[in-house]
């Protein structure tokens, strides 16, 4: 096969195929325009403005190792005037932060960013090695990624930072959108859509610059850069391929490779068509509809996983749906469902991913308030970080005892 | 058995990253000499590589992580000599002697 | 004493009757033959009385009185399980209502469309016009014989399109004919995605549903029936999204009215004119759909799905349990499982199909679960009697596909938007057509 060239300079032999068009790119091509169209998310969604100071939520691997670097060249580039930070959670896991934790500090020195690095156990009082000591590897997964979201924003607020940019990119947007119509939750269908969450009564906005760029590139983009990330399996998470719509994403990126970006458009679209939504979510036309009020719970996943859903998710699904089809015969929404059962007096759940003492609130958007216990922002009385310490500590005074 | 052209290899570097060196010894680069044809006689080409890293190369028993009903597993990158093997035929790319092929998963890590 | 150890082990009652021995396993029960198949039947049977209600009768043909006409319902069948069973359903349930001395609640006309001439090879090669595929031809003769009560029908899908419902002049058409007439461009590279598979089964998939709904329109049925179990509609729910067609999930998933004209040449005389009062359908769901005022009587087609509360594999189990078992009659589904030839060349519904074959077996809750929250989605377009697409007929999103571009800049490589000969193309059809 004569080699083909690139279809943008015309000169250089093409290595890249994109996946959203099938356009075939050199490497210096390739690089200058993923860097150009991650511009264009910026500008087009008005995610910064100048003098702004932004924590990049790093975790060593390579998606945010890839917003790193691309924030920095563009602010250099377009004069953004921000001022970068990288911020790094340690779950306290031994063995696994170690390595990454290492990488981030080089990015700090590679990219001439400050460094803020804040663990578990000063935020929560529980490393994750702790917490599995307890509740054992099942169901970890939930715990780490609650206390991980929190993490960050709580990191922000020490640092005097008010916008987190993480590294979520496409697929996980994808991954989000089908796990929320496999899950029936269509008020998270349309949050988890946003660029930007976080609106002006949250303390720590939160945006994701790479929402449209494919997890392929972003892997190319780092690959071509040689730049330097870390990657392993977290060692508590299972092996959860079979049955995960992370699975599923990757087989249709196969079948169509535009399939990933079609998910995420037909996310957008039927953002606006859950029942009380505003009909047009366009960012173009007013930043106001487009930034919705962020929760705990927008994107799941843990540090390793990063927005992918862990292994037991389907499964604990399969059991919550199963007990609302006994409770309430047909009830839709899957997460007002619960919370209504649980103002009904019911005791905790083995895994209660979504749920808590629910306050009443409204079919789609969840009143905004603040958890008694921390301060943090919450849809609950109770925020999911505090209901899930409560079942820790309450375990760890039985161990004792 | 052994006959002449059975026995002929090609010397090729294999590259795993992306949390795909876990499988294979948890070393990044490996040399190995890839027979020139597969039983039937063909040329060598990457679907006859990844059969043969699975058999030959791969010290881990979750070959499931690596492939999928007889491919690589969907989310895995193949980069032949740092081009996407999309633009190169993908399993059909008759291997050459001195390629680079790369594995990069894009399952791991984020 | 030892005498009930050994046998109750082994001999499980039905939870439901408690008298006959459970030899399946229904969702996560135990029960005999005779409950689950009862089971099934109930499924179907309530929501055909739920169709009932929503459609009236047509008129009498000739002067004034209470409607006395019997509803006509268009059934698609596809030859494949979930269409047979309700075929099967539907003939039982005429069946039931006749023995106990009553009206028969509906006439029934079954169409199946044989797609099988007009799936190109590549979208270069011409498109053959033969005569209905003998497998199917034959196919139907058997269903014939075993429901002498129904009409049965085979059109290949470029008949079908055109809403002439003489079968024998396939040139009678008026407009323009989108089978016979692929929207993918000729001279384009080989790379176009039409040519792959995901894109040719999108095309036809289009095809064959806009091809029901006409001919249900032309012959004056008031309901298209379609054979999705709740598998069916999760996967398409899924599928659908993963083609960027979100937007038209909740015309596509759910059941209410079909897309109003799709812009195809003059109807047919359908004889369901002259119903003064239309009544305002939308209620129940909560959909808000409702057509557009102008739209004619005769266009009112609803489209349902009787099995969705049923599982698919519960109708695999159900088609071997009647008597004589439905197995002989069912085609083979040509895309069951099998090793896989390259991940690349499977369809996008084989790629569901996979997906919740497994989700079905492990976690049917999660499966009812999808095509009940799409039902919650408002039906968006129409209303304001905006443009629907060349090829499915499903609204156009206009603020959709402006924001997206808005979104995501121009692309290299990209071209300006199809205009087709089929007109204006949504963002799900231009993906399958131009990639």
């Amino acid at each position: 096969m004569a080699p083909a060239l690139c279809c943008n300079c015309k000169t250089e032999r093409a290595l890249i195929k994109r996946p959203k068009n099938h356009a075939k790119l050199c490497k210096a091509c390739f690089i200058t325009i993923f860097e150009d169209e991650v511009h264009h998310t910026i500008n087009s969604s008005q995610l910064f403005h100048p003098g702004e100071k932004v924590a990049i939520g790093a975790s060593g691997g390579k998606d945010s190792t890839v917003l790193a670097s691309v924030l920095k060249t563009l602010n250099e580039r377009h004069g953004y005037g921000l001022e970068l930070v990288l911020l790094s959670i340690d779950e306290g896991i031994k063995g696994y932060r170690d390595d990454s934790l290492e990488t981030v500090k080089r990015n700090a020195v590679q990219y001439d960013m400050p460094l803020k690095v804040v663990g578990y156990d000063e935020l929560y009082g529980w490393t994750m090695d702790q917490v599995v000591e307890t509740i054992g590897k099942k169901g970890n997964c939930t715990y780490c990624g609650v206390f991980r979201r929190q993490a960050l924003d709580r990191g922000a607020k020490m640092l005097g930072i008010k916008h987190v940019v993480t590294g979520h990119n496409a697929d996980d947007v994808a991954e989000t959108v089908l796990m929320n119509l496999l899950r029936g939750d269509l008020a998270r269908l349309s949050r988890s859509t946003s660029i930007v969450t976080g609106d002006s009564r949250s303390e720590v906005k939160r945006s994701k610059p790479l929402k449209y760029s494919y997890e392929k590139e972003i892997v190319l983009y780092a690959h071509h850069k040689k730049l330097d990330y870390f990657s392993t399996e977290c060692i508590y998470s299972p092996e959860a391929f079979r049955g995960s719509a992370r699975g599923l994403i990757k087989q249709l990126e196969r079948v169509r490779p535009t399939a990933i970006l079609d998910i995420v458009r037909s996310g957008e679209d039927m953002a606006r068509l859950v029942p009380g939504e505003s009909p047009s979510s366009c960012a173009c036309k007013g930043q106001k509809s487009a930034v919705v009020p962020s929760l705990e719970d927008d994107i799941g996943g843990c540090a390793s996983q990063n927005g992918r859903t862990p292994g037991g998710e389907m499964a604990a699904m399969d059991k919550q749906l199963r007990e609302n089809e006994t409770h309430e015969a047909v009830e839709v929404d899957v997460a007002r469902a619960i919370s209504e059962n649980k103002a009904g007096g019911e005791k905790e759940k083995a895994l209660p991913i979504r749920s808590s003492h629910g306050t009443s609130r409204g079919p789609t958007r969840q009143v905004l308030g603040n958890c008694k216990r921390c301060g943090y922002m919450s849809s609950q009385e109770i925020c999911q970080a505090c209901m899930l310490l409560e079942g820790l500590n309450k375990n760890r005074a039985q161990i004792q005892i | 058995m052994a006959d002449a052209s059975e026995s002929a290899t090609i010397p090729i570097t294999v590259d795993f990253s992306g949390g795909l060196e876990m499988l294979f010894d948890n070393k990044r680069r490996h040399s190995i000499s890839l027979p020139a044809t597969d039983v039937g006689g063909k040329p060598a080409n990457i679907a006859f590589l990844i059969d043969h890293l699975c058999r030959n190369l791969m010290k881990d028993p979750r070959a499931e992580l690596f492939v999928f009903d007889g491919h690589i597993r969907p989310g895995i990158l193949v980069l032949v000599n740092d081009a996407d093997w999309e633009l190169e035929g993908e399993e059909a790319y008759e291997i050459q002697p001195r390629d680079n092929i790369l594995f990069v998963s894009t399952l791991h890590g984020g | 004493m030892v005498e009930s150890k050994s046998s109750e082990p082994h001999l499980r009652l039905c939870l439901k009757c408690r008298v006959q021995e459970a030899t399946l396993d229904s969702r996560s029960q135990p029960v005999c033959r005779d409950c689950f198949t009862k089971f099934i039947s109930t499924k179907c049977i309530k929501q055909i009385g739920l169709l009932g209600k929503e459609t009236r009768p047509p008129p009498p043909s000739s002067g004034g009185g209470p409607p006395t006409g019997t509803r006509h319902y268009l059934l698609g069948l596809s030859l494949g399980v979930s269409s047979t069973v309700l075929l099967h359903l539907l003939n039982e349930n005429v069946e039931f209502q006749l023995a106990r001395g009553r009206n028969v609640p509906f006439d029934l006309t079954v169409l199946h469309i044989d797609t099988t001439t007009v799936t190109p090879s590549s979208p270069s090669s011409p498109v053959p016009l033969s005569p209905p595929h003998s497998a199917a031809k034959k196919s139907l003769e058997a269903y014939r014989a075993h429901y002498p009560r129904f009409t049965f029908l085979n059109l290949p899908l470029s008949t079908a399109l055109s809403t002439s419902t003489s079968t024998s002049d396939p040139h009678h058409h008026s407009g323009p004919n989108p089978a016979s007439n692929p929207p993918w461009p000729h001279s384009s590279s080989s790379t176009t995605a039409a040519g792959t598979a995901a894109s040719r089964s999108d095309v036809t998939r289009h095809l064959t549903r806009r091809a029901l709904q006409t001919q249900a329109r032309a012959r004056g049925c008031q309901a298209l029936l379609l054979g999705h179990s709740t598998t069916a509609l999760a996967e398409l729910t899924l599928a659908e999204a993963a083609k960027g067609r979100g937007f038209a999930l909740p015309w596509v998933v759910g059941d209410g009215p079909a897309t109003p004209g799709l812009g195809l040449g003059g109807d047919g005389d359908g004889d369901g004119d002259g119903d003064g009062d239309g009544d305002g359908d939308g209620d129940g769901d909560g959909n808000g759909n409702g057509m557009g005022q102008g739209d004619k009587e005769r266009d009112r087609l609803l489209v349902h799905h009787p099995l969705r509360d049923a599982l698919r594999k519960e109708l695999v189990i159900y088609a071997g349990l009647v008597e004589p078992p439905l197995t002989g009659l069912i085609q083979a589904d040509k895309q069951d499982e099998g090793p896989v030839v390259s991940h690349k060349d499977l369809s996008i519904e084989e790629v569901m199909a996979r997906y919740f074959a497994e989700v079905e077996e492990n976690y049917p809750s999660v499966v009812a679960n999808v095509a009940r929250t799409t039902g919650k989605l408002v039906r968006a377009g129409r209303e304001g009697g905006g443009e629907s697409c060349g090829l499915c007929g499903l609204p156009l999103d206009e603020d959709g596909d402006e924001r997206w571009r808005g979104e995501l800049g121009i692309q290299e490589g990209s071209g300006s938007p199809t205009a087709t000969r089929l007109g204006r193309l949504c963002y799900g059809c231009e993906r399958s057509t131009v990639g």
